[in-house]
């Protein structure tokens, strides 16, 4: 009887058993005219944060900043559609990573949580082997690298070793990658760690395309393969049913104008695309746990003694000093 | 209601015990119709040894008793004040981020605090303060003194100052910041602020300012954090007129006042007489002449607070009553980016008596700047050489820190004096140029500190873009690839050589595959065979010649066994 339930067990599509979200978003690309890879970043964010995760689980990075550019007609706004019904530079935006500090290295760094000491946490991915993490990329890129801040590229292969160390490391649950750019697929062929799956916008050889511009702002605002995926994102809701595979779906060759790129599907081991729900990556788990009892508070007097044992040196022969030597 | 007002009256009792929260709004008229908006929100405590706090942001007091932090002073800040045209600041700071910070407690683990303190504020502010090294920090030893109480007595080991004139400020700080008040965005005077209005300003200026306070009431020495936000708006860019009211201007309207805060008062300033304009609404006081208050606080209890301002006189004043006692500037004079140029800082006494100040400069280090050539000057009204009366110098190390320049000057009535020191930009190394290495970069402003009547003011200079001679960077790369190649070539020979051991190995030793071994036996056999044959020929070529036709029909029958033995 016992085996006959393991296997079932083994067999039966598991569902999620992450306990967390997390998610990391970077656009690349510096300069104004890039400005719609600020808009493909913020569009995720936006999502992701109507799907329930909050900012202290998201590290959103931004190499320009668009939003309070001169350039910008519509100052700290920010859209990714002409007909401008969503500013997705929302008033409570929170940007953990900007302009020159978003570099390969410090993406790198987060990914593998190995940061300078006193890093503040909203800076840190702090996830764990219960956590279910999104990193989506975009940029301009090439066969095998992405650009960064138009100084420095980010390798395919180096990317595929933090993922590996991010494995060995615990640090993810599941992971779906998704990056936007040219040859994006050159990006996500060299995965090889366990349970990721990958999405480029792009095969080897395919440039990705923008979307539409807007005229006012005078630059593109979106590109294809964000544009249609943020489409397919608007209709989905916390409690939402939709798969990977509805998401792969909407990605025709005709739409996007290039044929996006997977990862080898047998690298995510517990489940079929089909089985995983897109609530697992874009929302977030807030599992509720009721108490019967009341719960003892902390004591106070203990935690107030341990804020600050120096405290009282603070106050010692507080005088008032000139502010001019004459 | 009732239950309202219980709960109202909770909040107050509670506040007033311990913790004074008042908010502040003031408008001031500039000259050229700009309207300075001043946001200022304080909250005093006498004791914040404890876990609870009503009013104070608790992030920001564990920051501060955790790294034992007595004043500190951040401003992010983009557009520059100008003095010349509106008039001295309250809340005047340098473009880009500025932070001070001056630290009790031992003197052997400031850097390290220092370090933790930013990484800290940067955490709670989104601003990128983290990037500001050791070659941006410096501690003058006369400037920026602590304006509260301090028990370091002024010594600046204690204090560590540093400026990033490149920060951006934009939503993504006004978030965080916003959220260290006590009622956040949704009400009092924090409700006005939308970022999109906001950040369409000519000037804004961000600022948390912590400070040790002797208060009314409080048992010891309290403290004091006061959030402010500056900016000046240009009314005629909003509405096509000099008019303007909380909805043109800020696109909101007060509804709510913060409940747990004391006072909640708006002032307007205005540059002409309140009888040239109409105000409404009109439960307003009078202060002077030029100035009203409203008590937001009574007024949002029974009506929506809009101002509005109605100009008689559509006529826009230009040009200060009084000139500011003192103006200073700096630019850079230099020909091309490879040259060398001078830093050079212009003050202008238009007062008739003479001006005592400290001006501060920092250079960083990869501008070397020749001490020799430092020269202050009177320009106007005559020509003649002038000298510091004090001065105290800190030299850079590269890639450590940068020269620190103070000096104590006397510009004497009604003239200009100059100060230009001599640079030359150094070549860094190709990974140490920001992504963005042909904007240039921007040199921290100078700050000047002098009297004007009883009170202590604070000038900040421009803060000059200095191009910077950059490399093809194309190329290093390239030189790079190409000479990896070459030393992974000539290293990897060389390696192999040198480390590899020549050995014989005997032939039976070696292992051969199944293959092999069948070709070598049947190859071995064959020898055999032959080495047999040829042993009877010669044998019989020894005895008899003559049965050569039998040899012959051998040989073709060889032959046949040669091809069946292909054909294997």
């Amino acid at each position: 009887m016992l085996p006959a339930i393991c296997l079932l067990l083994l067999f039966c599509p598991l569902s999620a058993v992450h306990t967390n979200n997390w998610v990391v978003i970077a656009d690349a690309s510096r300069y104004w005219f890039n400005y719609r890879h600020a808009a493909n970043a913020l569009s995720i964010y936006y999502s992701v944060k109507r799907l329930g995760i909050p900012d202290s689980h998201i590290i959103l990075m931004l190499s320009d900043d668009m939003a309070c550019n001169p350039r910008n007609p519509t100052s700290a706004q920010v859209f990714n559609n002409r007909d401008r019904h969503v500013q997705i530079y929302p008033d409570d935006v929170e940007v953990d990573y900007r302009d020159s500090e978003v570099t390969v290295e410090n993406f790198f760094r987060v990914l593998t949580d190995r940061l300078p000491e006193g890093t503040p946490s909203s800076k840190r991915l702090m996830s764990d082997e219960n956590s279910n993490i999104l990193v989506y990329l975009t940029g301009h890129g090439g066969d095998g690298f992405l650009k960064f801040q138009d100084t420095e590229e980010m390798n395919a292969l180096e990317l595929s070793d933090v993922f590996q160390q991010m494995h060995e490391k615990k640090r993810y649950n599941e992971l779906f990658f998704m990056i936007d750019t040219c040859q994006a697929g050159s990006m996500v062929l060299p995965i090889k760690s366990p349970n990721i799956i990958g999405v480029g916008s792009s095969t080897v050889g395919q440039d990705s395309l923008s979307h539409h511009g807007d005229h006012e702002i005078g630059v593109y605002v979106i590109d294809r393969f964000t544009y249609f995926t943020l489409d397919f994102l608007e209709k989905v809701q916390p409690n939402s049913r939709a798969t990977l595979n509805d998401l792969f779906r909407v990605y025709s060759t005709a739409e996007i104008r290039s044929t996006p790129q997977y990862s080898n599907f047998n690298l995510f081991k517990t489940r079929r695309p089909g089985d995983v729900l897109i609530t697992d990556f874009f929302g977030s788990v807030r599992q509720t746990v009721l108490f019967d009892e009341q719960i003892a508070p902390l004591n106070r007097t203990v935690l107030a003694n341990n804020l600050n044992p120096n405290e009282q040196n603070l106050d010692l022969q507080l005088d008032s000093v000139p502010q001019l030597p004459f | 209601m009732f239950y309202v007002t219980i709960c109202l009256l909770a909040l107050t009792t509670r506040v007033s015990s311990f913790e004074r929260y008042s908010e502040n709004l003031d408008i001031i008229h500039l000259p050229g119709n700009k309207v300075n908006t001043v946001f200022s929100f304080t909250s005093v405590s006498d004791n914040v040894n404890r876990q609870h706090f009503d009013v104070l942001p608790r992030s920001l007091v564990s920051i501060l008793l955790n790294y034992l932090v007595e004043e500190l002073h951040l401003s992010l800040t983009q557009g520059l004040w100008r003095d010349n045209l509106w008039g001295y600041s309250a809340h005047s700071a340098p473009p880009g981020g500025q932070f001070l910070v001056w630290f009790g407690g031992p003197l052997d683990t400031i850097n390290e605090r220092w370090v933790n303190v930013r990484n800290s504020i940067s955490g709670i502010t989104c601003a990128s303060l983290s990037a500001l090294s050791s070659e941006d920090t410096i501690s003058p030893k006369l400037s920026l003194k602590p304006v509260g109480l301090t028990s370091t007595k002024g010594d600046s080991r204690y204090m560590r100052y540093g400026v990033s004139p490149f920060e951006v400020v934009c939503t993504e700080n006004l978030t965080p910041w916003l959220k260290l008040l006590p009622c956040g965005s949704s009400a009092g005077l924090a409700s006005l602020l939308d970022a999109s209005k906001l950040y369409d300003t000519t000037y804004h200026s961000l600022a948390v300012n912590v400070r040790r306070v002797s208060c009314e009431g409080c048992s010891g020495p309290g403290w004091e954090i006061q959030l402010t936000l500056s900016l000046v708006f240009s009314p005629p860019q909003l509405s096509g007129r000099k008019d303007w009211s909380f909805r043109t201007m800020l696109g909101k309207t007060l509804v709510h006042s913060c409940p747990v805060s004391s006072s909640t008062m708006v002032k307007v300033r205005t540059l002409e007489p309140l009888d040239a304009l109409e105000i409404t609404p009109t439960e307003y006081e009078i202060i002077s002449d030029r100035e009203i208050v409203y008590d937001a606080q009574n007024i949002t209890s029974f009506k929506i607070l809009n101002v509005y301002l109605r100009f008689k006189n559509k006529e826009i004043t230009r040009g200060l009553e009084e000139k500011p006692a003192l103006l200073a500037h700096t630019y850079i004079s230099r020909v091309s980016s490879s040259s060398s140029g001078h830093i050079v800082s212009v003050f202008t006494n238009s007062r008739d008596q003479d001006i005592k100040i400290l001006y501060l400069q920092t250079i960083p280090w990869y501008l070397r700047a020749y001490i020799h050539t430092m020269k202050i000057e009177q320009i106007l009204p005559e020509s003649k050489i002038l000298q510091f009366q004090g001065m105290s110098l800190t030299l850079a190390k590269d890639r450590s820190h940068p020269y620190t320049l103070e000096g104590i000057l006397t510009v004497p009535a009604d003239s200009t004096i100059k100060f230009s020191i001599q640079f030359d930009p150094l070549m860094l190394r190709w990974n140490e140029y920001p992504p963005d290495a042909h904007h240039g970069r921007s040199i921290p402003s100078g700050i000047v500190t002098f009297r004007d009547g009883e009170q202590v003011l604070r000038l900040y200079t421009e803060s000059p873009l200095v191009y910077l001679p950059t490399p093809d960077f194309s190329m290093p790369f390239n030189v790079l690839c190409l000479v990896s190649t070459v030393i992974a070539i000539v290293y990897g020979s060389i390696f192999s050589l040198t480390t590899k051991d020549l050995v014989c190995i005997k032939e039976t030793e070696v292992k051969k595959g199944l293959l092999l071994q069948l070709v070598t036996a049947i190859r071995g056999l064959l020898k055999k065979e032959r080495a047999v044959k040829e042993g009877e020929k010669r044998e019989t070529d020894k005895c008899t010649v003559e049965e050569k036709t039998e040899s012959k029909a051998d040989e073709v029958c060889d032959s046949e066994s040669n091809e069946t033995v292909k054909i294997k």
